[in-house]
């Protein structure tokens, strides 16, 4: 089973980057950036919304005991910020939203390829 | 002029009439030998096509049949009207003598529509560099279904990489990165005199910059796999080798797999030679190696002085180790040697040693871990050896033709290259090939990208454009960079004659240089010219700061049928080095210095 997280915000996020590093740093790490959910759970950003699902459901392709970290960026205004520490972070260099990345690897899918089922089973699967 | 352009191209097809004669009439023949048949009468080159294309075999009659010949006719003409009337527009005609140009497109292309045949795909591409990529993803585009086998052999040392071929995983991508490096060491250096106050005792770390560069490479493969998954080319990374024409075998990680297509495009390129010495696969490596090299290179033998043993060579100064080049016989072998012996010697004042006329005979491990080289000066017949970290091979790259079982599909090989007609075609009609494989063109990426595509588009998607080779722009990424595009002063002279080529030059200062103080000595322009007539300008060479991106637009223009006086009339940028080309008055013939004077003016 994949083991899912879900957490909220840079600090939430960089805090459980590091637990998973240090705590398990042998199984792969997925992480998947969207833009914040307002109060009757929908994003403001669209092709978040269109990814979650198809992310969602490639998830039973990625390895057993592989990690799912879904982190909401936050508000719109926050993330449109060009020093918004997401866009800062050598290791996340966010520059579109949703982003699904294997943590310290070369597989990155951003935008609409998020949405691409073939696309992100191939991220799920990819052994390279 | 186009009369003679014509009788030089009849020399050509006439050696291919005698070939075929007995099936071509007599007629044909002595048309061949009126130099006014072509321009008066477009019947007998149209039968002329056609003996061009029965000489290539019997399979292309049928194809032949369908084609309307009015239409080649049509084609013909145009092609002589464009290239010889006056527009009146001062616009020189598009006929550079030395492009067999109007040749290629004389001949019709040949219609082979790809019938949906009972086979697993339309087209297999065995190899996924930059001519397999670019040739799959533009047949799949329009409408083919297709495959692409891609597969690394490790090398001796077991350096291995992922799909992209020789370009992006060990050649032009981390060959530039690690340019770039050098570069910016050298900048840090010349940024104190430009008031920074910074450490001078800056030193690489290899393993990051090594660490930088792979994980760069890596990104693109992964881009390059996403691409082919998006566009709906299958990726197969397997090793494949012809069972028939119709049918290959792909070696994957657990066993084997067969697949039959309509079509097949060899795309399988090259890798680098290992001489044949003691010592030479054991201990030492080549460009297959170094971009990944685990530790640092040190004090470097490179052996060979083409672009390639010289682009290391350059930056693994830049990074401060010690490299030495060990030269057969000349340096840059194919290019302009005026040229190719001032980077030898820019090289040289940067305190790159040139062990000349020089053949490595053995390599042996010391106890301590270095490696024993013992070399012959070829002239003297004197042996020497010198102690190296590393040995690098850069004498030469070897078409990867001996595990695809050729025989089995009928291609036939030319030494280890595979030659093919102006259409990629190999010698069985539905076998293509683009890139380093092929006989006698350059190895580049864009012309390997270029042919891929177009070769595609005629496939599936009734282009009728072929491939141009001539006049490709390329450049040595050495310390001091070194482009060109066109002929070579040897080869134009050799082409037209001495007394018919101008060839103008002149050194000059980069701007930049005079604060850091930096050595102008070889920054060197030359454009090799017609003498007379409209002055056509054959070659540009440019050795100096950002060669690459100075010589790209001159190709365009140089394509597009460049003469002296444009240049001459076109305003340069200053103050940039590529506005040397346009200030260019000196010639060789007058014998008047070329160096500038003191000030930039």
């Amino acid at each position: 089973m994949v083991i899912t997280h879900n957490v909220k915000g840079y600090e939430e996020f960089s805090k459980k980057m590091e637990e998973l590093e240090t705590g398990d740093g042998n199984n792969q790490v997925h992480v998947l950036f969207s833009g914040g959910k307002d109060e009757n759970g929908e994003s403001w950003c669209p092709y978040c919304v269109k990814a979650e699902p198809v992310i969602h459901d490639a998830l039973k392709k990625a390895p057993e005991n592989s990690h799912f970290v879904h982190v909401d960026v936050g508000e719109r205004s926050y993330w449109k910020d060009l020093n918004c520490p997401f866009r800062k972070d050598p290791n996340t260099h966010l520059i579109f939203l949703p982003t699904l990345l294997r943590w310290k690897s070369p597989q990155r899918l951003d935008g609409e390829r998020c949405s691409n089922k073939d696309l992100v089973e191939m991220m799920f699967e990819d052994e390279e | 002029m186009s009369l003679t352009l014509w009788n030089s191209r009849f020399s050509v097809t006439l050696v291919r009439q005698h070939a075929t004669i007995l099936m071509s009439s007599t007629t044909k023949t002595s048309a061949a030998n009126s130099s006014h048949y072509i321009l008066n009468n477009f019947q007998s080159q149209q039968r002329r096509n056609q003996t061009t294309i029965m000489d290539k075999g019997a399979r292309r009659t049928s194809q032949q049949s369908g084609r309307n010949p009015g239409k080649t006719l049509q084609t013909g003409r145009n092609s002589l009207e464009s290239s010889t009337s006056d527009t009146g527009l001062n616009v020189p005609p598009f006929n550079h003598p030395h492009c067999d140009r109007q040749a290629m497109y004389q001949q019709p292309v040949r219609k082979v529509k790809p019938v949906r045949g009972n086979y697993d795909y339309d087209l297999v591409v065995i190899g996924g560099g930059s001519g397999g990529l670019s040739c799959a993803k533009e047949a799949v585009a329009h409408g083919a279904r297709v495959a692409c086998l891609d597969f690394v052999k490790p090398t001796p040392l077991g350096t291995k990489w992922g799909v992209g071929g020789t370009c992006v995983n060990v050649g032009c991508i981390p060959k530039k990165l690690m340019h770039q490096a050098a570069l910016l060491g050298e900048a840090v250096h010349e940024a104190a005199a430009y008031g920074w106050n910074v450490d001078d005792k800056i030193k690489p770390d290899w393993s990051k910059l090594v660490t930088a560069v792979q994980n760069h490479i890596k990104s693109v493969n992964w881009v390059t796999r996403v691409d082919l998954r998006d566009k709906k080319v299958e990726y197969i990374n397997g090793l494949g080798s012809f069972v028939d024409s119709h049918t290959i075998s792909a070696k994957l990680k657990g066993g084997e797999r067969t697949i039959t297509a309509q079509t097949f495009v060899i795309a399988v390129g090259g890798r680098p030679r290992y001489p044949n010495i003691p010592g030479a696969v054991e201990y030492g490596i080549t460009s297959d190696d170094l971009f990944s090299l685990d530790h640092e290179p040190g004090k470097t033998l490179v052996v060979g002085a083409g672009y390639i043993g010289l682009e290391c060579a350059g930056f693994l100064k830049g990074l401060g180790y010690e490299p030495t080049v060990m030269v057969r016989s000349i340096v840059l072998r194919g290019f302009d040697q005026q040229m190719a012996n001032l980077v030898a010697a820019a090289m040289e004042e940067r305190g790159i040693p040139f062990l000349r006329k020089t053949v490595p005979l053995s390599v042996e491990k010391q106890s301590d871990g270095r490696l024993l080289v013992k070399y012959e000066n070829t002239e003297t017949g004197e042996v020497d050896s010198d102690v190296f970290d590393t040995v690098l091979w850069a004498i030469g790259r070897k078409g990867l033709v001996d595990d695809l079982n050729l025989d089995n599909a009928g291609v036939l090989t030319h030494k280890d290259k595979i030659q093919v007609d102006c259409e990629e075609t190999t010698n069985v009609p539905h076998i293509y090939a683009v890139g380093d494989i092929i006989y006698g063109k350059p190895e580049l990426t864009p012309v390997a990208v270029l042919a891929g595509r177009l070769l595609a588009r005629r496939l599936y998607a009734d282009s009728e454009l072929r491939m141009d080779y001539v006049d490709v722009a390329t450049t040595v990424f050495t310390p001091l960079e070194y482009a060109c595009v066109g002929l070579s002063e040897e080869d134009a002279i050799k082409l037209y004659g001495a007394e018919e080529i101008e060839v103008f030059h002149g050194y000059y200062k980069p701007t930049e240089f005079f604060i850091p103080q930096k050595s102008v000595r070889y920054c060197y322009v030359k454009a090799v010219a017609q003498r007379n007539g409209e002055q056509r300008v054959y070659g540009l060479h440019y050795l100096g700061p950002v060669a690459g991106e100075v010589i790209q637009g001159f190709a365009a223009a140089l394509k597009s049928g460049l003469t002296i006086p444009t240049l001459m009339n076109t305003v340069g940028i200053h103050p940039t080095t590529a506005e040397e080309f346009t200030r260019l008055s000196i010639t060789k013939r007058s014998g008047l210095d070329p160096t500038p004077a003191s000030c930039c003016s």
